[in-house]
């Protein structure tokens, strides 16, 4: 008994361990556009961590609760024309633009997600992605809000607290300190009691339910919050973009989003910031030299996958045993 | 004082077949009670009924007088009714300590915490090592359930369940795959469990449940054929003729 007390209190000195490097490494981030980082390079990374805040919500959605979704695209599309019609209507607020976006989507998730999670497994994978196409459709169709194929453009530059975030380094740093915060607080609900109903949920339903869990609610819920968080990635892409289309709710859109939580390894939320900067960069190096970089990333993805099934954060912890086991 | 758990005429079908045909049970406060029969007799239905995994198609189930027929799972666990499974189903992956956690955290009522660390809740800590030093697991709390042995594996299913503190427990074949020597384990448990919830037990080891129940119910063909003592029920030629004589007629 001694012993597993002891476990429990190594793990517990882990914990703000984990938290100090996701503090340590924003702070890090946010400095490159001071210390001389192109601002193409900050441009990609801005990118690439919206991605990351999207693929950290279907983590939560896909890797700690089991439900495969290949329509998470339809989110983070809503909150980017939601909050972009709203702040180019209303105001450029960033903050209120987002708090709208976000009422837009429980609006949306909390009818939406109490019927699919009626689903499970395949079943679900499929109606996710019918529901997303359905949005594209939508947004395609109803030319007097989305503009149809043209999609919504002049969205402004948006402002906090009456200052202007310029696109640049304003508002790549604005987007590491939410990544960074999503990021805390994903890392804090999954290992919160809720967060571990959702392992239980993911390795036996039945189970879970036995033990009181239930199981059809806490689905819901997740399936709430993984929308709400990939609509903050929307919002803040819809203002780096200055618009957007109805390609960012199309199904190509909701597969990458799953490449990039795989590629960097599934239900590690570590992982998904990994997968989402390693695609974007990746991206941007493959269509320079490959007509076809899909296929070049294809291979890629294939090899990482093979190799370190739990994705490249696998990788890394692969390499952290075996320093650790050559130091000792 | 009403009893426990009360089933007033269950029954449940596949299809054209009656799988369960009218079952009535009464489980005393503080009782083993075995449920018997042959394979196909109904007992994992009646279970699957009783628990929620099952609607029945007719019938009533009663917790301490109150009416659960078609209660959820989740809801009949708040109500004080846990169950094992036949087929262990542990949380793989998990060490043996979370997967108990998660049962006192969930009898705590802490399903819905989001914000504090799960292994911060101190009462539900403390009540998952006071079942593993109950069931002799604690040494293995810190081991992955998944590399536990068989035996050990039975045991965590039961400490998952006992986390809850059930009212009553039900248990599907505890014994099942597990050698003479770890179904003596397991018959001593059932024992001490029992002075803190009733049990309702579905068993093939027939000398053990002989050995451990105060009442014993046999089904065949969805039907109860027999209940009473194990004294009676052993020696009642109805249920000789039909099952136990068949077994093993030698020993009873």
């Amino acid at each position: 008994m001694g012993r597993s007390r002891q476990i429990d209190e190594a793990e517990a000195r882990k914990r703000p361990a984990a938290a100090m490097l996701v503090v340590v490494g924003a702070v890090l981030l946010a400095l490159l556009p001071f210390v001389g980082v192109r601002p193409f390079t900050i441009t990609l990374l801005t990118e690439a961590l919206i991605f990351a805040i999207w693929a950290m919500s279907l983590d939560l959605m896909t890797g700690y609760t089991g439900m495969l979704t290949f329509g998470h695209a339809a989110a983070f599309g809503l909150g980017g024309y939601a909050a972009g019609y709203f702040a180019r209507e209303v105001t450029s607020d960033f903050f209120t633009s987002l708090l709208i976006a976000e009422l837009v989507i429980l609006l949306v998730a909390l009818p939406i997600g109490f019927v699919a999670t009626r689903l499970s497994g395949a079943a679900f994978a499929i109606v996710s992605l019918c529901i997303a196409q359905v949005f594209f459709q939508i947004a395609v169709a109803w030319r007097s809000v989305t503009e149809g194929m043209d999609g919504l453009v002049g969205v402004p530059i948006p402002t906090l607290l009456g200052m202007t975030i310029n696109t640049g380094p304003e508002f790549y740093v604005l987007t590491v300190l939410i990544a960074a915060t999503v990021c805390l607080g994903l890392r804090r609900l999954v290992a919160s009691p809720f967060g571990r109903t959702l392992g239980a949920i993911r390795l036996n339903e039945d189970r879970a339910a036995a033990i009181g869990i239930n199981v059809r609610l806490h689905k819901w819920l997740v399936f709430v919050i993984s929308w709400a968080i990939a609509g903050i990635g929307g919002t803040l892409m819809v203002f780096m973009k200055a618009g957007t289309t109805p390609m960012s709710l199309y199904w190509i859109e909701s597969g990458n989003v799953l490449i990039m939580a795989i590629f960097g390894g599934l239900g590690t939320l570590f992982g998904p910031i990994i997968g989402a900067i390693s695609f974007v960069f990746l991206r941007d190096e493959l269509t320079t030299g490959f007509e076809v970089w899909q296929l070049a990333f294809g291979i890629v993805f294939v090899i990482v996958v093979l190799v370190f099934p739990s994705g490249l954060a696998g990788v890394a912890s692969s390499a952290w045993m075996l320093l650790w086991r050559a130091r000792s | 004082m009403a009893s426990p758990l009360v089933v007033r005429s269950l029954s449940k079908n596949f299809g054209a077949l009656r799988a369960v045909d009218g079952v009535d049970l009464e489980i005393r406060n503080g009782q083993v009670h075995s449920l018997i029969g042959p394979n196909g007799a109904g007992k994992t239905t009646v279970f699957n009924c009783i628990s929620g995994f099952l609607r029945p198609a007719g019938g009533k189930v009663f917790l301490s007088g109150l009416e659960v027929t078609a209660w959820p799972p989740h809801r009949l666990v708040a109500a004080g009714l846990a169950r094992t499974f036949q087929v262990t189903k542990v949380f793989s992956d998990l060490t043996v300590i979370e997967n108990v956690a998660l049962g006192a955290r969930s009898h705590l009522g802490r399903n819905l915490q989001m914000w504090r660390h799960a292994q911060n809740a101190a009462d539900a800590q403390n009540l998952a090592y006071e079942v593993l030093d109950m069931l002799g697991l604690a040494e293995q709390a810190g081991a992955n359930a998944d590399h536990l042995a068989h035996g050990d594996k039975r045991i965590l299913e039961i400490a998952i369940a006992l986390a809850l503190q059930p009212k009553v427990l039900l248990m599907d074949e505890p014994t099942a795959g597990m050698s003479q020597g770890e179904t003596e384990r397991i018959g001593a448990l059932i024992r001490r469990i029992a002075k803190r919830s009733t049990v309702l037990l579905v068993e093939h080891d027939i000398e053990m449940v002989l050995g451990i129940s105060d009442e014993i119910t046999v089904m065949t063909q969805g039907r109860v054929i027999a209940s009473g003592t194990p004294d009676a029920v052993s020696r009642d030629p109805i249920v000789r003729d039909a099952y136990l004589g068949a077994i093993d007629a030698g020993t009873l």
